[in-house]
């Protein structure tokens, strides 16, 4: 029941529309269009926290009035998203590798 | 991400302990203030802190999942003056003093103060330390990639 309760957020299925595209137009579907467009969010999103760390720090070097702490959590989740984008890049890379190194 | 969500609300924690440090500062340095803006001494300030919901900004699994588990962050809505007399101190030769010749000293305890400061520190460290163990919670969970 709580699992068929989480299917209401959206959140997950919002988060991986590729698959839902892939069932319902099967081979119709423009190839790399899914994680390609993920990884662009995502690494849209992750820019987007380093340019908000990147203004907290310049606020606060002004000396416009900006917590310390709030600069320095901003840094910290620019740094945590980044290293996120990292890892997958890094796995996606990984994968390719894996593939080409499939003797045909 | 859901760790930022514990990152936020340990923030909101330490805005509130800030202010209420701030608070502390003024009581100290006012200790012997027989003058404000308002007239008579200065009083004794202190800060209310009440548990806020989160700001649900994004329609996201984790801002769905952290209104699902009722997780309240911590703001100062009120900043309230103690209500106790002041200090009387028998100073004739005071600008202040009464035609009696006791002075009205702010009702500020020194003493009370300094353990204040001692909770308020204490309790801005203990939520930097919440913010360090959610932070590396997300780092050893990225680890599982590798």
């Amino acid at each position: 029941m709580e699992i068929t309760a989480l299917t209401n957020v959206g959140g997950v299925s919002r988060a991986f529309p590729a698959s839902e595209a892939a069932g319902a137009a099967g081979a119709q579907a423009t190839p790399g269009a899914g994680f390609g467009k993920l990884l662009e969010e995502m690494v849209g999103k992750v820019s987007d926290l380093q340019q908000n760390a990147d203004q907290s720090i310049q606020s606060l070097a002004v000396g416009e009035s900006k917590g310390l702490h709030e600069v320095m959590l901003a840094v910290e989740k620019a740094s945590i998203s980044f290293q996120m984008l990292t890892q997958v890049r890094n796995k996606a890379v990984e994968a390719y590798q894996e593939i080409m190194r499939m003797p045909v | 991400m859901d760790f930022f969500t514990a990152m936020d609300i340990s923030a909101s924690a330490l805005t509130a302990e800030r202010t209420r440090m701030n608070l502390i500062s003024s009581n100290l340095a006012n200790v012997n203030s027989t003058r404000t803006a308002e007239g008579g001494p200065y009083r004794r300030k202190d800060a209310v802190f009440t548990a806020t919901p989160l700001k649900d900004d994004a329609n996201s699994f984790g801002a769905a999942l952290s209104r699902a588990t009722d997780a309240r962050s911590v703001a100062v809505t009120r900043i309230s003056e103690d209500t106790r007399p002041p200090r009387l101190q028998y100073e004739p030769g005071h600008p202040d003093a009464d035609p009696q010749g006791y002075v009205a000293y702010p009702n500020v305890n020194v003493v009370e103060e300094m353990a204040d400061m001692i909770t308020a520190s204490r309790s801005y460290e203990a939520n930097i330390t919440a913010t360090q163990a959610a932070k590396s919670m997300a780092l050893k969970t990225l680890e599982l990639m590798r």
